[in-house]
């Protein structure tokens, strides 16, 4: 019920397409790629978009249509993973914190801000030497990192809600402190997660394609879309469509998150229902 | 008072606000009224009638959705209703000053209270330093600020709320403003603290000559101070006179209306209740015995013993079945402590709660939830105390998950059933909070709290956030849920004139201590206590007289003497409750 009235708002309509676009290639890409997405053609170096290679070649005259629905599938699932265990992680520890309070609040938040404490690239870095250049590396190394900010933002929401009355009464009715804390705490913190998770979206996509550019991401020749933009960097001169084309598809995805989080986001809220 | 040019007229003035169609919606409609030099005129409404955004006009400070559709704002020949900023800004603060209803907020904590008091006279009369530090720190004496050099270097966190109203007062009338514009300056207060700052108010606008606007919904308090009323009804003004005149002979039909919803002595007492009388201490379903609940304060360092502060120091309270007992006091006094022990929200560090009989401090797991069953709470905030992404029936069915035996569709049923009871029938229950009015809400908030038929209702100040004519309406609900269901209340309230009407027995609380406690015909008739004396005094209330009249009353009289070899207890030591008359305790300390 709640979903279909979802579908009356012109932003998860607009988002929704362009999700649903994006989900379409990355399953296709991982079935079906006009060419290798890995095959080298050095004859065919650096070619601009034509009928045989519709969005051009790279530099080792790859297909960058290939690689580009290849890199989707990887691009994509590693910031849905990270995005979906930095905030599960986050928001539990970001309620639990700021609902009970206490020492385990002082210790939690103690662990939390000395995490914070490290720029979130240098912690996946250090991740990813642990964890040596693979998908569930990234995706352990980005989520651990964007962890405690996120439950830095619901914890401080949690602190606002818990002091409501209907929190209280809930205990009054004689509800465990667990069923009040899922019941009542969180459903009323979903705005800004969910605000924050679209926005960590973005985030994921752009850190992937910083660690692949520093060799610690997928590990090459397999295509992401990240690496695909790092990879165009010496070429945007000659080959500006290197660059162009996976930029431009991080950029929609980007668009297509953050339209259908804001519907999302409002559609939870029943206060914005008839809006 | 027929001066040849009023300090403000008011002609025909209309403001409209724009709704979420871009239609726009007359909040006040074609208003007019003047005020004389020297006057109090109050602006009198419930909530929506327009009042705030009259005094808010006046001065161009409305907010970005609202316009003045039409009419003029004269004040000293100008019109203010087309004044550009410019103009209204040497106006503000100057010719017109406001004092607004929150004084935690209104003052900047960041500054001193001298800098914000000599902010202003710097910047409209160009005054030196030295000069303005001198008519502030005269001012400040005048509001009766106990070290007026010490209050011009302090902060203003460092005063109360009174206090803070009192420096708002005079950071404001040290401009000699020709008009003084006050929105519900004294609701935020306790009773004795707001007859002490609207005293201070009236004597000094009354030396200065200054015309007062008073926006309030507070009819025994217009009364009391104001010279004029204009009652106000959804943005139109339904009469207009000498507050006596209207208040006390009206002639509308809707300031009659209102007037009869103001709370009055009924006919109470558990045996008007019942039919059968009964003795005084029989069949106790709560004893409280000298219970005292402490809050830690938290300390500045981590090795430091926390600091406690005891919000309940040693009450006793006894409550019968199917009694309304009524706990009176001004906030910080420990009311809403006791009753948020009694449904275990705070927990006692010394004395008893027994509960049938039973000791509540050991309950535990089980125990403690069947208890809950027994007892429920209705808060006082309607718009946090329900949970905004629920239904009505769901918030309502949530009172009987506790209860096993019950499946969802039983809950729900129960649910709809009990909706209906409190006035919200139907499709009702579909609806979200967020769709109610205050009244409606604090409905559901009771339907959530009787669901599970518990036996003690413990109501934290349950109407003091609505109006007199919803009150009514509240209270009748409390008193036939009573009557239907015979439930205990414990009724936590400031409002005097409130628990007047719906309290069987009355205990007055000051600073976590019981100083008086009896019948309530016993505490409003024959207080003994000092301190209840001066609640009472501090309170005006309009009264029924007669057919068709009203009258003032404001309770005055001097405490009996205490026994022989005592004094009234008021703070220190420990308490002798003393029984003045039978089940009328007071207070007292060995002289």
């Amino acid at each position: 019920m709640r979903f279909r009235a979802l579908l009356r708002r012109p932003n998860a309509i607009a988002g929704g397409v362009l999700l649903a676009v994006m989900l379409v290639a990355a399953i296709a890409g991982h079935v079906y790629t006009p060419y290798d997405p890995v095959a080298n053609d050095l004859l065919a170096r650096l070619k601009a978009p034509s009928m045989a290679h519709w969005l051009g070649t790279d530099e080792w005259g790859r297909d960058v249509l290939s690689r580009l629905l290849f890199g989707a599938g990887v691009s994509v699932s590693i910031s849905f993973f990270t995005v979906a265990a930095a905030v599960t992680i986050g928001a539990l520890v970001g309620v639990a914190t700021g609902y009970f309070g206490g020492w385990f609040e002082r210790v939690a938040m103690a662990i939390l801000d000395a995490l914070l404490a490290f720029p979130s690239l240098i912690m996946a870095l250090g991740m990813m030497t642990v964890f040596g250049p693979s998908r569930v590396g990234v995706i352990a190394a980005l989520s651990l990192a964007y962890m405690p900010s996120v439950a830095r933002v619901v914890r401080g929401t949690v602190l606002s809600v818990r002091e409501k009355e209907y929190v209280e009464a809930s205990r009054v009715m004689g509800n465990s402190e667990l069923f009040t804390m899922f019941r009542h705490v969180l459903p009323n913190c979903v705005a800004p997660i969910i605000v924050l998770a679209t926005a960590l979206f973005g985030w994921a996509l752009l850190a992937e394609s910083a660690l692949s550019f520093l060799g610690l991401g997928v590990p090459p020749p397999a295509s992401s879309w990240g690496g695909m933009l790092s990879d165009s960097r010496n070429y945007v001169g000659q080959a500006p469509w290197l660059a162009l084309v996976p930029g431009i598809s991080i950029s929609v995805t980007l668009l297509g998150i953050n339209l259908f989080g804001d519907a999302l986001r409002d559609q939870f809220d029943p206060r914005m229902k008839n809006l | 008072m027929t001066a040849p040019t009023p300090t403000l007229s008011i002609e025909a003035l209309s403001v409209g606000v724009r709704q979420a169609d871009q239609s726009a919606k007359r909040v006040v409609d074609e208003v007019g009224f003047t005020i004389e030099p020297g006057e109090m005129l109050a602006l009198v409404g419930e909530s929506g009638s327009g009042k705030t955004m009259i005094g808010r006009a006046v001065l161009g400070l409305l907010p970005p959705v609202a316009r003045i559709e039409a009419g003029r704002i004269v004040f000293q020949g100008k019109d203010l209703a087309r004044a550009s900023q410019e103009d209204l800004r040497r106006v503000r603060g100057r010719d017109i000053g406001m004092v607004f209803q929150e004084p935690m907020v209104s003052l900047n904590p960041a500054l001193t209270v001298g800098f914000q008091m000599m902010e202003a006279l710097r910047l409209h009369h160009r005054l030196p330093a030295a000069e303005a530090r001198t008519r502030a720190l005269e001012m400040l004496e005048r509001v009766k600020i106990a070290d007026p050099s010490g209050c011009f270097r302090a902060y203003p966190h460092q005063y109360s709320g009174g206090m803070r109203q009192r420096i708002m007062l005079a950071s404001v009338l040290v401009m000699r403003p020709a008009l003084l514009i006050a929105d519900e300056p004294t609701t935020a207060l306790d009773a004795l603290i707001q007859k002490e700052v609207m005293d201070i108010m009236a004597a000094l606008t009354r030396d200065f000559g200054t015309s007062v606007l008073l926006v309030s919904h507070d009819l025994g308090m217009v009364a009391s101070y104001a010279d004029r009323v204009v009652m106000l009804r959804q943005g139109k003004v339904v009469e207009e006179g000498a507050s006596e005149r209207i208040l006390l002979e009206p002639k509308h039909e809707y300031t009659k209306m209102l007037l009869e919803s103001l709370p009055t002595r009924g006919a109470r007492g558990v045996a008007a209740k019942h039919g059968t009388a009964r003795e005084a201490g029989d069949d106790a379903l709560i004893e409280i015995d000298r219970v005292s609940v402490e809050f830690k304060k938290k300390p500045r360092f981590f090795w430091q013993r926390a600091q406690a502060f005891r919000a309940v120091d040693g009450a006793s309270l006894t409550l019968k079945r199917g009694e309304t007992l009524a706990v009176v006091g001004e906030s910080g006094s420990g009311k809403t402590t006791i009753g948020r022990a009694l449904v275990r929200l705070a927990r006692e560090c010394a004395g008893s709660i027994r509960f049938e009989g039973r000791n509540l401090t050991a309950l535990r797991g089980r125990d403690l939830a069947a208890y809950r069953l027994q007892t429920q709470m209705v808060f006082q905030d309607p718009y946090s105390s329900l949970d905004p992404r629920m239904t009505l029936a769901a918030i309502v069915a949530e009172g009987l998950r506790t209860l096993p035996e019950l499946s969802g569709a039983d809950r729900d049923k129960r649910a709809r059933a009990m909706l209906d009871e409190v006035g919200l029938p139907g499709d009702y229950a579909e609806r979200y909070p967020h769709e109610l009015s205050g009244g409606q809400r604090q409905r559901v908030s009771i339907a959530r709290a009787i669901v599970a038929t518990p036996k003690l209702l413990v109501a934290d100040e349950p109407v003091s956030a609505l109006d007199v004519t919803v009150q009514k309406q509240i209270l009748r609900l409390f008193a036939d849920l009573q009557r239907k269901f015979g439930f205990t209340y414990l009724f936590i309230s400031h409002d005097l004139g409130v628990v007047e009407q719906i309290a069987d027995r009355v205990a007055v609380m000051y600073r976590g201590r019981i100083l008086e406690c009896g019948t309530r015909d016993q505490v409003y008739d024959s207080p003994c206590h000092p301190y209840t004396l001066r609640l009472l005094a501090a309170t005006p209330r309009i009264a029924r007289a007669g057919e068709h009249g009203y009258r003032l009353v404001r309770h005055a009289g001097a405490e009996p003497p205490p026994p022989e070899g005592f004094r009234y207890f008021e703070g220190e030591g420990a308490p002798v409750m003393h029984e003045v008359a039978a089940g009328h305790v007071v207070a007292l300390k060995a002289a």
